[in-house]
Order: C-alpha cells, then structure tokens, then sequence
C-alpha cells in the first residue's frame, strides 16, 4: 500500500456547550486512528452527529485536538501550526452547501484568483491562464463563458465545481471534501463524483470523502471508515465493508438504503431504538445494537483485523482482552 | 370521487413556467410519489396545490378540485380552514419549518386551538400519543426545537402535521436532508401512520429509491411537465419514458456486484423557453425530428400516463397487437 499522506492516531475531541443553563460535554471525536494513503480515495462514512465534520475541522485547522496525532507529510500538526500557510497550500476543503460556501457578489474569475494570489503569488496574465487551466480541468467550459459568472447564474452542480475549482488553485495535496454532493441531485451528483474520481487519477491529489451514503463512498473510494458516534467502528477495502459490513453498525447503514429491486429482502430496521445511545461505558452502539451481548456494557471494543480483511471493533467477532475490560 | 384532482395546472413565477399542464388524480388513501431532478417544479406543483405559492408565483390556467371543488378561486379566508385540518404541508427542510422560540408543546397546541380546540387534559393526551406515534419520548414535548436532533425534528413536523388528522398530506422533501438510517425509519413510520389514518399523500422527493418504496404511484416531472405516470412496481419493471430509464439506472441496485456513477448528460431545460418540441430531447438518446418539433401529448391511460413520441407509437402497438 502506498505510504501515508495523512495519519490520524487516536484523535480526541470534546465539546463544551451550555443547554438549559448547565454545562454539556459533547465527546465528538473519542479515539479516532486511520490513515489516508497518497494518491487513495477514502470515505469517511457515518451518520448525523458521528463526528465527520468534526474530523474535517480538526485536519483543517479550523479546530484543534485535546489530544492525539494529526501527521500530515511525516511532520506532525504541531510543526504545521508554526506555518499554516503552508498547510493550508497543500489541504483544502470542499464543503457540502455550494450555495452557502461562494461569496454571491463575486465572479468565478475573482473567487479562483484569491488563492493563485495567496498561495502562488500569480497575477494579471499568469493568473488568468492559470484560471483558464483550473476551469477546463473541472470541466467549466467554453472557459469564456463561465468565467466572468455570478453565483446565482449557475446551477448547484456548476456551482460545486466552482467551489471544487477554488480548491484546487493552491495546488493542495489533499482535499477534504465533507459531503460535497448530498444536497445535489443525481445527475450532478454523478458529475462531481466523476470529477473527483479524476483529479486523483490525473492531478494525484489524495481525498478524504466525507459522506453518509454508504453506496457512493463504494463507487469512488478505495478505502471506507465508518464512524459511529465519534469511534471507528469498521475500517478497510470498500468493497468489502460496503458489500459484506461485519459491523452491526454498518450493516443497518446498508440495509437502510432503500432498494426497490427487492423490497422483500431487506429486514426492518428497529424503530424503538433509534434514539437510544449509551454514554456510559461499554460499545457505543450498544443500545442499539441487535446483537448486544453482556460484556458489550462493562468493556470498549477495540479495532482489529477481521477474517474479511477489514478491522471491526466488536465482540461479536473477536473476544474481549483483559485491557479492554478494564478501560472506562 | 377521487379526492383530489389537478387539471391542467400551469404556474409561472414571472415568464417561468414551471408547472406546465399538468393533470393527475389521487385517490383517497393513496400514496402518489412525485420525482424530477432538482428545477423540475416539484415543490411548486405541491404549494400550487395548497396556494401556498411563493411569490411572484401565480396559477395562471388550470383547476385543483378537493373533494370537488375548486380552490383555485377560493378567497384566502375558506382555504385557511382548509389547510392544516384537510390539507397539511410538511415543507422541504421542514424540520427547520417548527417554530425556534415555542417548546414542541406549543406548537401542537396552537394547531388545535386554531382549529378544533379541546380541554387543556385532553391537549396533553394528544400531544403525548401524536409524539409516541413518531416514536419520539413525551418528555421532548416541553423541548424546544434546537434541543432535538435533525431526525426528531423531522418527525415532530411529521406529527404536526397528523395532529389534525387531515384527508391530504403533502410531504416536500420529507428525507432529503437527512442520513439514511433515519430515512428508513421515516419512511417505515409513515407507511404505518398511512395505514393506521388512511391519508393521502402527495410525496415529493428527488430520491426514486425513497419514492418507488414508499408509493403506491409516482409522477415523474421534467421541465414543469409531467412526463411519466405509473404504479410504483410498473415504473420499476417497465420505465415508459426515456427519462424514467435514465433516472432509474442512477440507482443501482445496492446489492449488485458492480455499480458505477451514472448519471444524465446534459443540462435542465430552460423554463422561460416556451418553443414547442419534448423538453426531454437535446438530452434523450432515443431523440426522432419530431421531438424536436412536436410537444408530445400527454397520453392518459386510466391510472397511468406518459408524454413521449416513442412510447405512444409502443402503446398504439401494444393496445392494436
Ligand atoms: N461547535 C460545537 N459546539 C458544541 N458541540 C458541537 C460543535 N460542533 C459539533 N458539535 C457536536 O459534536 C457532534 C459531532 O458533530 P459533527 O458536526 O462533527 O457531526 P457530523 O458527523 O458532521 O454530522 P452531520 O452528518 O449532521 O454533518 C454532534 O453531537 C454535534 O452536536
Ligand atoms: N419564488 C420564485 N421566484 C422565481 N422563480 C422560482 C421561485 N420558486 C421557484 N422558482 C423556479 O421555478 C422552477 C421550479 O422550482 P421548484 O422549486 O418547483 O423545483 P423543484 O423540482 O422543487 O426543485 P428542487 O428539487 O431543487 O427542490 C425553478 O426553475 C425555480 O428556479
Ligand atoms: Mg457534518
Ligand atoms: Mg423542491
């Protein structure tokens, strides 16, 4: 396998907020360990509130971890943070709402010369041809007719590729993009996964997608992680994980996604337990968990290798060590 | 009777047309999917149905019949009593359609008292059984909205919106904006709420799996016209419309070995355009010249429907042979 771009070992975050006049800890990130593998598409793949957009933040910059290691390029975050200029050339992030992440009162020309200026130091002729290059790559063309565009004279999928342009312009190394296509339709949607499909293929760039629609992160990434309530639960090939989840997680994910071919197949998901969550110790998916056995209360699953070639943090596959027990 | 009946409803926000001539009957008690990519008129047609348009939104030709009569002309003050108690709404992004400053409680409250009000004790029964129905905890009911989650919230709109037990519901995008587990469960519960109530419900959504899993028919919208009619089944097996099939093959079977990221080539029709010929055509790879020229009928065939030049020649075979 390729050597890592970016690594993240045993990652923590927690959040204070205040509700109701008391003091709230949210444990968004618990012990989160992958790694990203150059020039490799991986998904990061959960439900609402697992923490994904967290972990962007948290590579990004835009947050900072109570604890563990963010290593991008073999240099730890701690040495980036001394020059994040330079971080910021070679990650960039792609968010979800295209609508809401481009300034409405500037061109496209305008929004992609902000960081070729920043970044590159181009300007006046260099910078336009390097606009022109950036637009043809994500497929805004002829150049001369979307280059001088507002926001509002585009649609939601030209707009992402704006957006996916902007991000492209410091020449970055790795893009976060944290569900870039859930509020697109299908057709776009098809578009800008085949867009991101090909700057890794072409330009090199390694990708963290961030999505929680388990059958696009099989159709463009080589590797899925899937995130439940700030732990990673599952971890391995795509195909696999999404075709054969060992998870219990990652197999309600999958029969959840609606699949009219065979309507009678597909169990029920459990309604009774949708909003159950166990805080207190044990798995995290416990109280919801089908198959949630007594030591899922008193020890924390661990990941490790399964007999599919993924890992799965669970006891159903793999019995529990005394360290485990013993952990809070 | 059917229940409701649109007929050759058109709406123009200025020189858009995005509902053109549309035509379709519900049954009381059925479920009809509405799909079309995003533009389509979808959401229109559903508000259109309500006059809940958004201005400079005008129903400019057709009717939309409620157990016979038309709310077309209907001053504002009759269609109120309607709204809410026989047809209810529940928005695109709906969850963030509940009121940030009322508890949960206020909210169902405020609905009944504006319609059929009742006893403060029976108040709280109602709220209490209408949150166990979406499975939500009664102790939520003195929570304020942004105290739920986006999933809670979304079933709390559901809730609201039955609390008056209507004849009709239009759901705008019920799901969308959630993850998929939580979709699943919205959607197992309405199935069940449909069966307990026997509502209808006009279920809009971009979302075919959603849709064909959740309708007993379904609508496909292209261009503000509605293109393709038919049983949710029917419509899986036998696509008449080249859209349809486009549209269906963007979702693979979840099972399958190999899938890959399809989508349709090609751009939404302009829809202040108003040139004759299938809007459908410079992205249909089926395209003849007379599409290009000619705007396909709409070619009704008891409960189903289709608008295209190719398959009327198939349905003329099929109904001759
Ligand atoms: N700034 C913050 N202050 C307090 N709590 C926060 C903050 N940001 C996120 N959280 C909480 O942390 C948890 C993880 O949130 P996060 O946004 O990372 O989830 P997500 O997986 O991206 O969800 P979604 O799919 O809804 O975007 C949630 O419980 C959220 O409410
Ligand atoms: N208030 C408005 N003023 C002007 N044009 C509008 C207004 N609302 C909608 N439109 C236009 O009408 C057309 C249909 O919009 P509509 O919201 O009905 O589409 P939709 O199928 O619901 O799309 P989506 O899937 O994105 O919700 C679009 O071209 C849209 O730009
Ligand atoms: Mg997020
Ligand atoms: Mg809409």
């Amino acid at each position: 396998m390729a050597e890592a771009i970016l690594k993240l070992a045993d990652v923590q975050k927690t959040y204070t907020r205040k509700a109701n006049g008391q003091v709230q800890k949210v444990r968004a990130v618990r012990h989160v360990t992958f790694d990203v593998p150059r020039q490799h598409i991986v998904a990061l793949v959960g439900e609402s509130g697992s923490g994904k957009s967290t972990i962007a933040k948290l590579i990004t910059g835009v947050e900072r971890a109570d604890a563990g290691a963010i290593v991008f390029n073999q240099k730890p975050f701690g040495e980036w943070r001394r020059n994040m200029r330079e971080y910021r050339r070679h990650v960039q992030m792609v968010f979800q709402d295209p609508y809401a992440a481009l300034n409405p009162l500037n061109t496209v020309r305008y929004t992609i010369s902000r960081p070729l200026a920043n970044y590159r130091a181009l300007k006046g002729s260099a910078s336009d041809r390097e606009i022109e290059r950036i637009l043809e790559t994500v497929h805004l063309t002829p150049v001369k007719e979307f280059v001088d565009k507002l926001p509002f004279e585009l649609s939601g999928g030209q707009l992402q590729r704006v957006v996916t342009a902007r991000a492209l312009a410091s020449n970055p190394q790795l893009i976060v993009a944290d569900e870039p296509v859930s509020m697109l339709d299908v057709s776009i949607r098809a578009e800008i996964l085949h867009l991101l499909d090909e700057l890794r293929t072409k330009q090199g760039v390694s990708l963290l997608y961030i999505t929680h629609d388990l059958i696009s992160a099989r159709m463009l990434a080589d590797e899925i992680v899937v995130l439940y309530r700030g732990t990673v639960v599952e971890e391995g090939n795509a195909q696999e994980v999404a075709r054969n989840p060992m998870h219990p997680y990652t197999q309600l994910l999958l029969q959840s996604i609606p699949n009219p071919w065979a309507p009678a197949l597909e169990p029920n998901v459990d309604l009774s337990r949708l909003d159950r969550t166990s805080d207190d110790g044990g798995c995290v998916f416990r109280a919801r968990c089908p198959h949630a056995m007594k030591v899922c209360e008193t020890a924390v699953p661990t990941l490790k290798s399964g007999a599919a070639g993924q890992k799965v943090a669970c006891f159903l596959h793999h019995a529990p060590e005394t360290q485990e027990v013993a952990a809070p | 009777m059917a229940l409701l009946e649109v007929e050759h409803l058109t709406v123009t926000y200025g020189n858009v047309h995005a509902v053109r001539d549309v035509s379709l009957k519900l049954e009381p008690g059925e479920i009809l999917g509405v799909v079309g990519e995003s533009g389509s008129g979808k959401s229109t047609l559903g508000y259109a149905v309500t006059k809940l348009l958004r201005s400079p939104g005008q129903i400019s030709a057709g009717r939309v019949l409620f157990e016979g009569q038309d709310l077309v002309p209907m001053a504002e003050r009759e269609l109120r009593k309607k709204r809410w108690k026989d047809i209810a709404v529940v928005m695109q992004s709906g969850m963030n359609a509940l009121n940030p400053v009322a508890t949960i409680r206020r909210q169902f409250e405020d609905a009944i008292m504006a319609h059929s009000p009742m006893s403060q004790t029976k108040m709280r029964e109602r709220v209490a059984e209408m949150l166990q129905l979406v499975n939500i905890d009664a102790r939520y009911a003195d929570n304020y909205p942004h105290e739920l989650s986006g999933g809670m919230k979304q079933r709390v709109a559901i809730a609201l919106a039955l609390v008056l037990d209507p004849k009709l519901i239009i759901f705008d995008e019920p799901t969308t904006a959630l993850d998929v587990v939580v979709q699943r469960y919205i959607v197992q519960n309405l199935k069940m709420l449909r069966k307990r109530y026997n509502f209808s419900a006009l279920f809009i959504s971009h979302d075919l799996g959603t849709v064909l899993e959740i309708a007993d028919r379904v609508a496909v919208m292209y261009g503000g016209k509605m293109v393709e009619v038919q049983a949710a089944g029917e419509l899986l097996k036998n696509p008449r419309h080249p859209y349809t099939e486009a549209l269906l093959k963007c979702f693979p079977d979840p099972r399958s070995e190999q899938i890959e990221v399809l989508g349709i080539p090609g751009t939404p029709p302009d829809l202040a355009d108003l040139s004759p010929g299938c809007p459908f055509h410079p992205r249909c790879a089926m395209a003849m010249d007379r599409c290009r020229v000619e705007t396909p009928e709409y070619i009704s065939m008891g409960e189903a429907g289709v608008a295209c030049h190719l398959a009327a020649r198939e349905v003329e075979v099929g109904q001759n042979g």
